[in-house]
């Protein structure tokens, strides 16, 4: 190890209303995330990527990956949108895959996790956890509601930093993934840059998508 | 689709609609005929009219690349050539789609040159930014070709250590100096200083950015100061480092905070930042393996990195100046022979190995050298540096003149070279003006000498102090 990673998930709605152009987005959307990010000699580096996705249940698709060795999953979308079970799957990943700083050994940095959803949850045991997150505070989380749908005040439960995308289109999830890349970049060649280092700096979100107050 | 944008000076230039990347502070937009871009800040800027001003000074009073030696410098960096200011300079409509500061604050540069793109191992176009030739990882993506060598490698730090000089001769520091603001070329040895709108301008406020992790120093870092040219000093030190040696110099595997990897990083590079080489002090061994000591660089660099990182870490005014850095690289660059396969080369010189210890490739022969002795009238005064020979070295004037160095200054034309033929070492003088052997004879135009060990020669009939090279031979272990 010769640097500190920065892990980076997505969490990705696949729930039966995701189905047809919106999860073709998603995949096209991370396709171009990992040719973006090939492109940053910083985040080959140090950025790691993990795809996880939720339906009626949550599955880590891909574990925590280098850049390079990154392989985008194929995506199908079906089925409820089980919210509570990504965020355990989330936290589990954390516990499992997220090296933490100890006397002898340079941990991780916090990691970046992308909340992509466009319902509202079927489960009752997502506000728990999303509880825990608030608490913990592990990670640097910014979710986006995909279209008038997508359950809001879900999404704010787990993170302040909640973005609308309003029309739902493929042009939509390309700008999204675009922002998604820019912030990857510039975590990774920033973090650290402030003694009080909790916050990150986030580029500009992109035309059509707006910062939920 | 287009946009015109109206320049401060009064010139309209035509923008492409489509942003070509965001950074920390900037959304950068092509021109129309891609020979320049437009950088426009966005979201919030608190300090707009300082921003302003220090543009207009750095495009004006302070600009290398204007004015007399303007050309030489040009190149040197990506110099800003022009400022959008104000709400006639730009559509609202467009500025607010791209979340623009309004009214809009925009700077334009020239696009890097074509040396500074390569083609990646997947068919890509990239831009090279300094991680891609340090990064291990990075640099498995990139074509053998574009490596480099040694050679080259020095000549590229030597330019960033005459660029910063430049600047900071000018009284300007560039206060985010890093692998994202230098683009190099090994490939060729060139290297161009970007990103130049947060120069700190005398009689300005500071910009409110510390810089980028890894270069930022250590004071300010510890919130004891702000950007300066000593900041710099210490960011220079740190891509020089990098970009001989492939690794950070105070990423190490000492742990000093288990509370957040942020706050660790914070002191590691901060207040309790510690030389990975530190000769002393074991205690942060390098995050990677080192296999090339920094001291394998040669007397000069190794010098001035103990100077930086070990008295000046923490006390700012003791580290190396961007001038000591020029010259000791100069110095260096006079002890660097080729390598048998032809394609690397080695710093050799008395005291040091015979080749390179990242390939175990050596130099197999005996190795002619030339001291330099500074000829006062009554006697020889050595000026401690020596130059490595190898067949068909050529002689400028900044080796057989003293006080004289391959800079913005020197005349480029060959005094002289050397040559190996018949199993015997030659210097020929390539000037009007003799070479003169100390108690013997003269070497006219195209005139040579064997080079035997002992033999000193006075290089010019100038006045005093004149430089003798003396040879000597050195013979591997």
């Amino acid at each position: 190890m010769s640097t500190r990673r920065l892990p980076v998930y997505i969490l990705a709605d696949v729930s039966g209303s995701m189905q047809g152009t919106p999860i073709e987005s998603v995949k096209s959307g991370i396709r171009q995330l990992h040719r973006d990010l090939m492109g940053d000699p910083q985040a080959i580096e140090s950025a790691y990527l993990s795809v996880i996705t939720f339906a009626n249940s949550a599955a880590q698709l891909t574990p925590l990956t280098e850049v390079a060795a990154f392989a985008p999953p194929d995506l199908t979308a079906s089925g409820n949108t089980n919210f509570g079970d990504a965020l355990r799957m989330l936290l589990e990943c954390f516990d499992r895959e997220l090296m933490r700083t100890t006397p002898e050994q340079k941990g991780d940095w916090k990691p970046l996790v992308f909340i992509l959803s466009d319902g509202a949850p079927t489960d009752t045991a997502w506000p728990m956890y999303a509880q825990q997150l608030r608490d913990r505070r592990p990670a640097n989380i910014i979710a986006v509601a995909c279209g008038d749908q997508a359950d809001v005040n879900a999404l704010k439960q787990v993170t302040e930093v909640v973005l609308q995308m309003h029309d739902v289109t493929p042009d939509a999830f390309r700008a999204f993934f675009s922002f998604v890349s820019a912030s990857v970049k510039t975590t990774s060649a920033k973090v650290g840059a402030v003694a009080d280092g909790s916050s990150i700096t986030l580029p500009p979100p992109p035309p059509g998508i707006t910062i939920v107050p | 689709m287009g946009i015109t944008a109206r320049l401060t000076d009064g010139r309209t230039i035509q923008l492409e609609d489509r942003a070509i990347n965001s950074g920390a502070e900037k959304t950068v937009f092509f021109t129309r005929d891609r020979r320049h871009v437009v950088g426009f800040f966005y979201g919030k800027l608190a300090d707009r009219l300082e921003r302003v001003d220090r543009l207009t000074r750095i495009l004006t009073k302070y600009n290398p690349t204007t004015g007399r030696q303007g050309e030489y410098w040009a190149p040197y960096y990506c110099w800003p050539t022009g400022v959008v200011d104000g709400d006639r300079g730009i559509p609202e409509q467009f500025a607010r789609q791209h979340s623009l500061v309004w009214p809009v604050l925009g700077v334009m540069a020239p696009t890097y040159r074509s040396q500074f793109f390569f083609t990646d191992r997947l068919g890509q176009r990239q831009e090279k930014e300094v991680k891609w030739f340090t990064g291990r990882k990075a640099g498995a993506l990139v074509p053998e070709s574009e490596r480099g060598s040694l050679l080259t490698r020095l000549q590229i730090c030597t330019r960033l250590a005459r660029a910063v000089r430049r600047m900071h001769f000018a009284g300007l520091a560039h206060s985010d100096l890093s692998n994202k603001n230098v683009l190099i070329d090994p490939k060729s040895g060139d290297a161009c200083v970007i990103d130049i709108d947060s120069l700190v301008v005398p009689g300005v406020a500071p910009p409110a950015v510390l810089g980028t992790p890894g270069y930022i120093a250590p004071e300010v870092l510890a919130g004891r100061a702000k950007p300066s040219i000593d900041t710099d000093k210490h960011a220079l030190a740190v891509l020089i480092y990098q970009i001989l040696l492939h690794r950070h110099p105070l990423q190490g595997k000492k742990v000093h905070s288990t509370r957040s990897a942020e706050e660790d990083e914070t002191l590691s590079m901060g207040a309790r930042a510690l030389f990975v080489e530190h000769p002393t002090d074991r205690s942060n061994p390098s995050v990677v393996p080192i296999v090339t000591p920094f001291a394998r660089l040669g007397p000069h660099l190794e010098a001035l990195f103990i100077k930086t990182f070990v008295h000046g870490l923490h006390v700012p005014g003791r580290r190396a100046d961007a001038a000591e850095w020029e010259l000791a690289l100069y110095r260096t660059l006079n002890q660097i022979h080729p390598l048998p396969s032809g394609r690397q080369w080695a710093v050799v010189g008395p005291g040091l190995a015979f080749g390179d210890p990242a390939t175990g490739e050596r130099v197999t022969a005996p190795v002619p050298i030339a001291r330099y002795l500074r000829d006062a009238g009554d006697r020889l005064i050595d000026e401690r540096q020596t130059l490595t020979i190898f067949h068909n070295l050529v002689l400028h004037v900044w080796h057989t003149r003293a006080g004289i160095w391959p800079d913005e200054h020197a005349s480029r034309v060959p005094q002289g070279y050397f040559s190996q033929h018949g199993g015997k070492w030659w210097m020929v003088n390539l000037t009007d003006t003799p070479m003169r052997v100390i108690d013997g004879p003269r070497i006219e135009r195209n005139g040579s000498i064997e080079l035997v060990p002992g033999l000193a020669v006075r290089m010019t009939d100038d006045a005093l102090p004149a430089r003798v090279l003396q040879f000597d031979f050195l013979h591997p272990q």
